[in-house]
C-alpha cells in the first residue's frame, strides 16, 4: 500500500497528544494527592490500527499502526473492596454505638475505684449485726433505718442514671443520627442527578463519583447497605448507571420485620429494603411507641423492588448492622427478659434487673419484718386490736404516704409497684410507728419484755446471706394482673328453714358443719358451728349471742333467717375457714360461700350438714350426784392401855416420851422438875396418881392442841384421844403401847342422784357419763363414757332387741320398753368396773338399781376422790328428720361458677410483634399463645409461641379473635369456651401469664455484683469484638488505599515516562520533518 | 501489594494514636497502682475483688460481734464471781457458827445472811451497757426481785414446785437464748416452736453463738424433794429463817448449809463453763483476725499491682511512642520526585 506522505506526522501527533494528556492526568493525580476520597485516575489509551487493507492482497503489502488513540479517563477502583469496606464499617458502627451507651451503663455499676451501692448494702448488714447485739436500743433501729435510706436513695440514683443514659441515646438517635442519614441520602440523590446529567453530556464526572463514594462509606456506618448499579440506556451510545441502595436485612434476627419484597419474601429475588432509587430517596424518622419501644420508620414503607412511596413502618429492627441497629438494640433489647434466646442485653435489661433487685429486696425484708402475733385471738375477727401479724413493711414506694395505724399487714402482701426508681423507706418506719421487729418468739413468759431477743434480726441477716432465685417473671407487672381465675362460689341448695316442728328446749344444740378443701392444699377440713338454744337466743362459741326468734313467736321457734345470721356470724370467726372463704347471704336467704383465692388454688366447699342435738330432760339422769367425802386421817391415842409415866429416876424413862410432829410430850410423875423437861423441849402433864386419868388426858389434849393439832376426846372412859390431821408424824422409835396409829380413815363414797325410771329411747340416742376423779396418787383423771342406743346394726340390719352400744363394740341388751334405768346403770357399772382398769383400781363401782355409787378403795385423804360426776342423755337428730320433721330436702352444696376459671379481658394483651413477649404472651397449661396482627409474617409457632392471627392489623383483641384462639387452643371444643373477650377454662388447667425465667441464683449482694459484672463483661467482650472489626476495617481500607490512592513516586515515574514519550513523539516529528526536507529540498538537484 | 505514601501516613497516624492512648492508661495505672481501672477491663478480677471486699466486710462484722461478746462475757463472769464469793462468805459464816447458838447470836448471823442475800440479788441484777445481764431475753427490766422472802424472776416465783405452770415458765426462761452471728455459718429456720403452728425463727444451735445467761440458770430454781428451794439466793433466806426459828434446829441449819455448798459448787461449774466460752471467743477472734490479714493480702494481690512492673510497662510504652515519633520523620521520606532532575 502506498502510504501518504504525512502519515507519519499524524502518528507522531497522536503520540504527542496522548503523552500530553497523560501528563495532565498525572498532574491531576499529583494535585489531588491529599484529597479525601480521591481515586487516582488513568488515561485510557490504545494503539490505532492502520485503516483498511489494499484491494489486492500482495505479499509485499502490510500495514503499520497509526499511532495511539485515547478513549477517556477512568478511575482505579475495585468494587469488591468497597463492599468489604462497607460491611466492616457497618459492623464497627453497630458495636461503636452500642458500646457508647453500654460503657456508660458499665461505668454506673462500676465500683472498682469508688465503692457505692455494694458498700451501702454491706453497711445495712453491718448495722443489722450491730442491732442484733443491742436489740433493745431504739437508736440502733434509727441507724439501721438511715442505712436503709442510703441504700434506697442509691438505688433511685442508679435507676435515674440508667434513665439518663437511655434519654441521651434516644436524643442522639433523634437529633443526630437520623437527620444525618437523611442528609446523606439527600446528598447522594443529588449527586446521582448531577452525575447523570454530566454523563449524558459525555463527561464521566469522576470527581462527583468520588464524592458519592465517600457518602456511601459514611452511610455504611449507620446501616449495612447493598449498592446496585443498573445500566439504563438513554439513547444509542449513551448508557447510564442507575444507583439503587437497599439496606440489608438480618436473616438471623427473629424480630425481622418481614418486608414484602424483602430478603425473606419468597416472592422476591431482591435482597434488602429500598432506601434510595436514583435521584429519589426514603426519609427515616424515629419515635417511641407507648410501650417505650424506640422505632425507626421509613416513609417508603411499601417500597420493594419499585421503590413505591407511601405508608410508614418501623424498620430499624431489621437492620443487619450499623449504628442504627446498635442504638435500637441498646434501647429495646432486654436480654434474658425477652423470650428470644440470645437477645442482647440493652439498657432495659439493667433497668429491669435493678427493679427485680429492688422489688425482691423490699418484699423479702417486708415479709421478714412481720411475725405472727402470739396473742391473736383466732375466734375474733382480725382488727387493729386483734392483729394476726405484728410489724409492718420496711420499704414502700417512696411517694406512698404513711399507712394509717389501723392497717393490717400480712406476709403475702407483695408490693408489685416497687421499682429501683421509686423504692424508699416506708413512712411508718420513718415516723417510728414500728421498727425492725426483733423477735418472733412468744412473748411474756413471765414478766419482762423480750427486748433483748434478736432472733428476727438474725433471720434478716441470714436472708441477706441466703441464696435465692431471682426470676424475670417478677417484673412482668402487666402480665400477672391480666389473667385471673374466677373464685369459686358455693351456694346452699336450700335456705336454713324455720325450726318449728319440734319444741326447742334450753340446752338443745344446733350444729352446722362445712366440709371444705383449703388454699394450703388441706383436704376435707371441717368447720363446725355449734349454737346452743337458751331462752330465745342462740349462743355461740366464746359467749356470742344471737337472737333466735322473731317478734311474738317467742315460743321456742327458731327463725330460719335468724339462724342463718347466727351461722354466718360464727363461721366468720372460725380461723382457717375465714382465711379461705367469705360468707354472705344469697338470694332467698341461702348461704353463699365465696373462696378468697381464685382457681384451683382457692378453697372449695365439699359438703354442708346441719345437725340438731336434743338435750333431753325427761329421765332425770342429769341429777347432780351426791358425794360422800372421806374423813381426814385419824389416829387414836389410847392412854389407858399401859401407857408409861415419865419418871426421872427411871433408866427407861425415855420410852415414856412420845413425839407428835416433832414435838415431844410426856405424862410425868408428880414432883419431877418441869424446868429440866422444858429445857429439853418436852411438854409435860403431871400425873397425880400412879395411873393416868381422864382428867390428865384432858390436860394432855390441851397441850396437844397448843401445837396446832385437832384433838377430840371421843371416849373419856377408855382414856382415848383422836387426833385429826393431814400428816401426823409419830415416828417409829419410843412408841408406847396404846398408840393405834394404824387406825384407818373412812373410805370416800360417791353417789349419783336417783335416776328416774323409764326412758323412751330412739335409735342413736346417747347416754353419757362424764366423771372426773383424782386417783390415789393425786392425779386428775377423766372418764367419758358413751352408750349409744341402737336398734339396728351399722349396716342397717334390725336387731332382735335393742342394745346399748359401749366402747369397742360391747353391747348390753335392753330388755324393756321404755328402757328401765337398771339397764343403763348396769351397763355403766360394767363398763367402769370391768373395762376401765385405772378407775377400777381406785374405786369399787356399784349400783343399787337407782343410783350409781363409787367407793374409794383406799381410805383417808390418800384415797381416790371423785371431783365431778355427770350423767346425761342427748338425742341427736340430723336435719332431715328432726329439723324438717322428716320433711323435704337437705342442705347440700351447689357449685356455682367454680367449674372453671374465667380470665379477665384478653384485650389487655398487646399484639405480638416479636418483641416484648411479657406484654403479649400468655400461657395455658404450659403452652404459650400470642395474638399477632393480620399482616404479620411471623410463622407459628415462633419461639415456641403459638400465634393467633387477629382480624385487624392492629389491636385491640376482639371477641372474634378470642374465638379464633379457642379454635386453635382447643380444636375439640371440650375444655375452653370463650365469653366475649375473655375465656373460661376447666379447673384442672393452669393459667399463667408471661414467661418466667430464672435470672440468677445467689444472695442479694451477689445478684447486684453480677449485674455490674455482666455489664462490664459485655463491654469487655464487645470491645474486643470492636477491635477485631476495626482491624478488619483497617485491612479493607489499606487494600482500598493500595488500589485507589495516589503515590507520588509512581506519579513521578509517570511524569518521566510521559515526558519521554512526548519527547520521543516530538523526535519522530523532527525525524519525519528531516526526511521530508531531504525529499523536498535535497532531492532533484541533478543538473544544478 | 502497591504501597502508597497516603496509606503509610494513615497507618502511621492511627498507630501513633493507639500508642498514645495505651500510654495514658499505663500512666493512670502507675498513679493509682491498680491492676485495672474499670471493671470492664478485667471483669473476672473485678468480680473477685467485690467478693473479697464483701468477705472482708463480713469478717469485720464478726470481729466486732466477738469483741462485744467478750465484753459482755467478762462482765457476766465478774458478776458471777461476786455471787460466788458472797455464797462463800455465807458458807463460812454458817460453818463458823458451829452447832449450838444463842438466840441473839443466831439473830446476828441471820441478819448477816439477809444482807448477803440482798447483795447477791444486786449482783444478779447487774447491768452492762444498759442491759440487764442475767434477764434472759428480757434486758430492759430488772430480772430479780426479792420481797418478803419471795424471790421472783421476771415476775415468776422462783420457788415454784416442779410440775406447776410457773415451774414450766421458769424452765422456759432458763433456756432462753440470745444469739450472735460470729460467722459460724448461721442458719435460721422458720420452724414452729413448741408445737404451735406459728412461724418461728429458730436459730440452729452451734451455727451462732449464744450469749444469754438467764440468772436462774446458774442460781437455780424450783424446789427439791424436801420442799427446799433450789435457788441459791433463797437458800440464804431459808437458813436465816431456820436460824430465827423459835425452836432452833441445828441439824436443819447444817443440812441447809450443805445444800448451799452444793449450790455454790454448781455455780462454780457455770463460771468454769463461762471461762471455756471465753476461750472459744478468744480463738474465734484470733481466727477472724487471721482471716482479715489473709483477705487483705488477697485483695492486694487481686486489685493492686507491683509498682516496679507498672512503671516498667509505662517506660516501655513511652519508649515506643518516642521511637515512633522519631520514625515519623523517616517515613515521610522523599519520593522519587525529589530525585528527578
Amino acid at each position: 500500500m502506498i502510504r501518504s506522505t504525512f502519515y507519519g506526522f499524524s502518528t507522531a501527533l497522536s503520540g504527542m497528544l496522548a503523552s500530553q494528556n497523560a501528563l495532565n492526568v498525572t498532574g491531576n493525580n499529583m494535585a489531588n494527592v491529599n484529597t479525601d476520597g480521591y481515586t487516582r485516575q488513568r488515561l485510557n489509551i490504545h494503539s490505532l490500527a492502520a485503516g483498511l487493507g489494499d484491494r489486492y492482497v500482495s505479499q509485499n503489502t502490510f500495514s503499520i499502526g497509526q499511532g495511539v488513540g485515547m478513549s477517556g479517563v477512568s478511575q482505579l477502583r475495585d468494587p469488591f473492596l468497597d463492599i468489604r469496606f462497607r460491611t466492616e464499617a457497618s459492623g464497627v458502627g453497630e458495636l461503636d454505638s452500642w458500646l457508647s451507651g453500654m460503657q456508660d451503663v458499665s461505668a454506673a455499676f462500676d465500683e472498682t475505684q469508688q465503692a457505692s451501692f455494694l458498700n451501702a448494702l454491706s453497711d445495712f448488714r453491718t448495722q443489722l449485726q450491730k442491732l442484733s447485739g443491742a436489740a433493745n436500743q431504739k437508736e440502733m433501729d434509727t441507724i439501721v433505718r438511715s442505712s436503709a435510706e442510703t441504700l434506697t436513695k442509691l438505688l433511685n440514683q442508679y435507676a435515674n442514671q440508667l434513665s439518663n443514659i437511655r434519654e441521651q441515646q434516644e436524643d442522639s438517635l433523634k437529633d443526630t443520627s437520623i437527620p444525618q442519614v437523611n442528609d446523606i441520602l439527600e446528598k447522594i440523590a443529588k449527586l446521582n442527578e448531577s452525575i447523570a446529567e454530566s454523563e449524558m453530556s459525555g463527561n464521566p464526572a469522576l470527581e462527583l463519583m468520588d464524592h458519592r463514594n465517600s457518602y456511601l462509606d459514611q452511610l455504611s456506618t449507620y446501616m449495612k447497605i447493598n449498592v446496585e448499579y443498573t445500566p439504563v440506556k438513554i439513547s444509542d451510545g449513551v448508557t447510564l448507571q442507575k444507583m439503587v441502595i437497599r439496606f440489608a436485612e438480618d436473616p438471623a434476627d427473629p424480630m425481622k420485620f418481614n418486608i414484602p419484597g424483602g430478603i425473606d419474601d419468597p416472592d422476591s429475588a431482591a435482597k434488602g429494603y429500598m432506601l434510595l432509587d436514583g435521584n429519589t430517596h426514603a426519609t427515616l424518622s424515629v419515635s417511641k411507641n407507648e410501650e417505650g419501644i424506640t422505632q425507626i420508620f421509613s416513609d417508603w414503607a411499601n417500597a420493594n423492588l419499585t421503590g413505591t412511596a407511601g405508608g410508614s413502618k418501623p424498620v430499624a429492627l431489621s437492620f443487619a448492622g450499623g449504628s442504627l441497629r446498635g442504638a435500637t438494640e441498646l434501647l429495646n433489647k432486654n436480654g434474658e427478659f425477652d423470650t428470644a434466646s440470645n437477645s442482647p442485653r440493652g439498657i432495659g435489661y439493667y433497668q429491669k434487673m435493678l427493679d427485680v433487685f429492688a422489688r425482691d429486696f423490699a418484699n423479702t425484708l417486708n415479709k421478714a419484718n412481720l411475725v405472727e402475733n402470739p396473742d391473736f385471738d383466732n375466734n375474733k375477727d382480725e382488727s387493729p386490736d386483734n392483729r394476726k401479724y405484728l410489724g409492718g413493711p420496711l420499704f414502700t414506694v417512696n411517694t406512698q404516704p404513711a399507712d394509717p395505724t389501723d392497717k393490717l399487714h400480712h406476709p403475702d402482701d407483695y408490693d408489685d409497684a416497687i421499682t429501683a426508681k421509686n423504692i424508699g423507706v416506708s413512712q411508718n418506719w420513718l415516723s417510728g410507728q414500728y421498727g425492725i421487729t426483733n423477735t418472733a418468739k412468744d412473748p411474756n413468759i413471765g414478766g419482762g419484755d423480750d427486748s433483748g431477743a434478736n432472733d428476727n434480726i438474725l433471720y434478716m441477716i441470714s436472708l441477706l446471706d441466703d441464696k435465692r432465685i431471682f426470676e424475670a417473671s417478677n417484673i412482668m407487672q402487666n402480665a400477672s394482673a391480666a389473667v385471673q381465675a374466677v373464685k369459686g362460689v358455693y351456694e346452699s341448695s336450700n335456705k336454713l328453714p324455720d325450726y318449728g316442728a319440734t319444741v326447742l328446749n334450753n340446752g338443745d344444740t344446733l350444729s352446722f358443719s362445712v366440709n371444705y378443701n383449703n388454699q394450703k392444699g388441706g383436704h376435707s377440713q371441717t368447720a363446725t358451728v355449734t349454737l346452743t338454744y337458751r331462752d330465745g337466743f342462740l349462743y355461740g362459741a366464746g359467749g356470742s349471742k344471737y337472737p333466735a326468734v322473731t317478734g311474738t313467736d317467742a315460743g321456742h321457734t327458731v327463725n330460719g333467717d335468724r339462724l342463718t345470721d347466727a351461722v354466718m356470724g360464727e363461721l366468720s370467726k372460725s380461723g382457717d375457714f375465714r382465711d379461705n372463704f367469705t360468707v354472705s347471704k344469697g338470694t332467698d336467704g341461702k348461704l353463699v360461700f365465696t373462696a378468697k383465692a381464685g382457681g384451683t388454688q382457692g378453697g372449695q366447699v365439699i359438703g354442708l350438714e346441719m345437725k340438731h342435738t336434743n338435750f333431753n330432760t325427761v329421765s332425770g339422769l342429769e341429777t347432780a350426784p351426791s358425794l360422800t367425802k372421806p374423813f381426814d386421817a385419824f389416829h387414836t391415842l389410847d392412854f389407858g392401855a399401859g401407857f408409861a409415866i415419865y419418871d426421872s429416876a427411871d433408866a427407861d424413862k425415855e420410852k415414856s416420851i412420845f413425839t407428835i410432829n416433832g414435838q415431844k410430850f410426856a405424862f410425868v410423875k408428880k414432883g419431877t422438875d418441869l424446868r429440866d423437861l422444858n429445857k429439853a423441849g418436852i411438854r409435860a402433864v403431871e400425873v397425880n396418881g400412879d395411873a393416868i386419868t381422864s382428867d390428865e388426858v384432858e390436860r394432855m389434849a390441851v397441850q396437844l392442841r397448843s401445837t396446832g393439832l385437832t384433838v377430840n376426846l371421843t371416849d373419856p372412859a377408855s382414856l382415848k384421844l383422836t387426833v385429826e390431821r393431814e400428816t401426823l408424824d409419830i415416828g417409829t422409835a419410843n412408841i408406847p403401847t396404846g398408840f393405834d396409829k394404824k387406825t384407818p380413815a373412812t373410805k370416800g363414797v360417791y353417789q349419783s342422784g336417783t335416776i328416774s325410771s323409764g326412758f323412751t329411747a330412739q335409735d342413736g340416742d346417747q347416754f353419757g357419763l362424764s366423771l372426773t376423779y383424782r386417783n390415789d396418787k393425786g392425779d386428775l383423771q377423766k372418764v367419758n363414757l358413751n352408750l349409744t342406743y341402737q336398734t339396728k346394726t351399722a349396716d342397717g340390719t334390725p336387731l332382735t332387741s335393742p342394745v346399748l352400744m359401749g366402747p369397742d363394740g360391747r353391747t348390753y341388751k335392753v330388755t324393756s320398753s321404755p328402757m328401765s334405768r337398771n339397764t343403763v346403770l348396769d351397763a355403766i357399772q360394767k363398763e367402769l368396773s370391768e373395762h376401765n382398769p385405772s378407775l377400777a383400781a381406785n374405786f369399787d363401782v356399784t349400783s343399787d338399781g337407782e343410783k350409781l355409787s363409787l367407793t374409794a378403795k383406799t381410805a383417808g385423804t390418800g384415797g381416790a376422790s371423785v371431783e365431778s360426776l355427770e350423767l346425761n342423755v342427748s338425742t341427736e337428730r340430723t336435719q332431715a328428720d328432726a329439723f324438717l320433721g322428716g320433711g323435704t330436702g337437705t342442705v347440700t352444696n351447689t357449685t356455682v361458677g367454680a367449674e372453671g376459671y374465667q380470665t379477665s379481658d384478653l384485650s389487655q394483651f398487646t399484639p405480638y410483634d416479636g418483641t416484648n413477649p411479657e406484654k403479649a404472651v400468655f400461657t395455658i397449661d404450659g403452652k404459650s399463645y400470642a395474638f399477632v396482627p393480620s399482616d404479620s409474617k411471623l410463622d407459628s409457632p415462633s419461639n415456641g409461641i403459638t400465634l393467633i392471627k387477629m382480624g385487624s392489623t392492629a389491636g385491640p383483641v376482639t371477641a372474634d379473635d378470642v374465638k379464633a384462639f379457642v379454635k386453635t387452643a382447643d380444636p375439640a371444643g371440650t375444655s375452653i369456651t370463650s365469653s366475649g373477650t375473655s375465656i373460661k377454662l376447666p379447673l384442672d388447667q393452669s393459667v399463667t401469664k408471661g414467661s418466667s425465667r430464672e435470672l440468677y441464683n445467689g444472695t442479694f449482694e451477689q445478684f447486684f455484683t453480677s449485674v455490674g459484672i455482666t455489664a462490664s463483661q459485655d463491654v469487655s467482650s464487645k470491645t474486643s469484638e470492636l477491635k477485631n472489626h476495626i482491624s478488619l476495617l483497617n485491612g479493607a481500607s489499606t487494600q482500598r488505599d493500595s488500589v485507589s490512592t495516589v503515590d507520588l513516586s509512581e506519579e513521578g515515574a509517570s511524569l518521566l515516562r510521559f515526558q519521554k514519550s512526548f519527547s520521543a513523539a516530538a523526535r519522530l516529528m523532527t525525524t519525519l520533518d528531516e526526511a521530508l526536507d531531504t525529499i523536498i529540498n535535497k532531492m532533484g538537484v541533478v543538473g544544478r | 501489594m502497591r504501597v502508597t505514601s497516603n496509606m503509610i501516613m494513615r497507618n502511621y497516624t492511627s498507630r501513633l494514636n493507639n500508642l498514645l492512648s495505651d500510654m495514658s492508661i499505663a500512666n493512670e495505672k502507675v498513679v493509682s497502682n491498680r491492676k485495672f481501672l474499670t471493671a470492664a477491663e478485667a471483669p473476672a478480677d473485678a468480680a473477685q475483688a467485690y467478693l473479697l471486699r464483701r468477705q472482708m466486710q463480713n469478717n469485720s462484722d464478726y470481729l466486732e460481734n466477738v469483741k462485744s461478746m467478750k465484753d459482755v462475757e467478762t462482765c457476766m463472769e465478774s458478776s458471777m464471781m461476786d455471787i460466788k464469793s458472797i455464797a462463800s462468805q455465807a458458807n463460812d459464816a454458817i460453818l463458823q457458827s458451829g452447832g449450838t447458838l444463842q438466840k441473839s447470836d443466831r439473830e446476828i448471823l441471820a441478819t448477816q445472811l439477809d444482807e448477803l442475800q440482798q447483795s447477791m440479788v444486786a449482783s444478779a441484777n447487774s447491768q452492762f451497757q444498759g442491759r440487764f445481764l442475767f434477764g434472759g431475753s428480757s434486758v430492759d427490766d430488772v430480772p430479780f426481785q426479792l420481797k418478803d422472802g419471795v424471790l421472783t424472776f421476771r415476775g415468776v416465783d422462783v420457788n415454784a414446785e416442779p410440775g406447776t405452770p410457773d415451774y414450766e415458765k421458769l424452765q422456759a426462761m432458763a433456756s432462753e437464748t440470745i444469739y450472735s452471728d460470729l460467722g459460724l455459718g448461721m442458719n435460721v429456720d422458720l420452724g414452729s416452736a413448741g408445737g404451735t403452728t406459728a412461724d418461728k425463727r429458730i436459730i440452729t444451735p452451734g451455727s451462732a453463738y449464744n450469749s444469754a445467761m438467764p440468772g436462774i440458770k446458774f442460781l437455780g430454781f424450783g424446789q427439791n424433794e424436801k420442799g427446799d428451794s433450789n435457788n441459791l439466793i433463797l437458800s440464804l433466806g431459808e437458813i436465816a429463817t431456820a436460824l430465827r426459828a423459835d425452836h432452833y434446829d441445828a441439824d436443819r441449819v447444817t443440812q441447809l448449809g450443805k445444800k448451799l455448798e452444793g449450790q455454790t459448787n454448781s455455780l462454780l461449774a457455770n463460771i468454769t463453763q463461762m471461762g471455756s466460752n471465753s476461750n472459744f471467743l478468744d480463738t474465734t477472734q484470733k481466727r477472724l483476725e487471721n482471716n482479715a490479714f489473709n483477705l487483705t493480702k488477697k485483695i492486694n494481690n487481686v486489685e493492686y499491682d507491683d509498682p516496679a512492673a507498672q512503671i516498667l510497662d509505662f517506660k516501655q510504652l513511652d519508649y515506643a511512642y518516642k521511637a515512633a515519633l522519631q520514625m515519623g520523620m523517616n517515613i515521610l521520606s522523599p519520593s522519587f520526585i525529589d530525585f528527578m532532575r
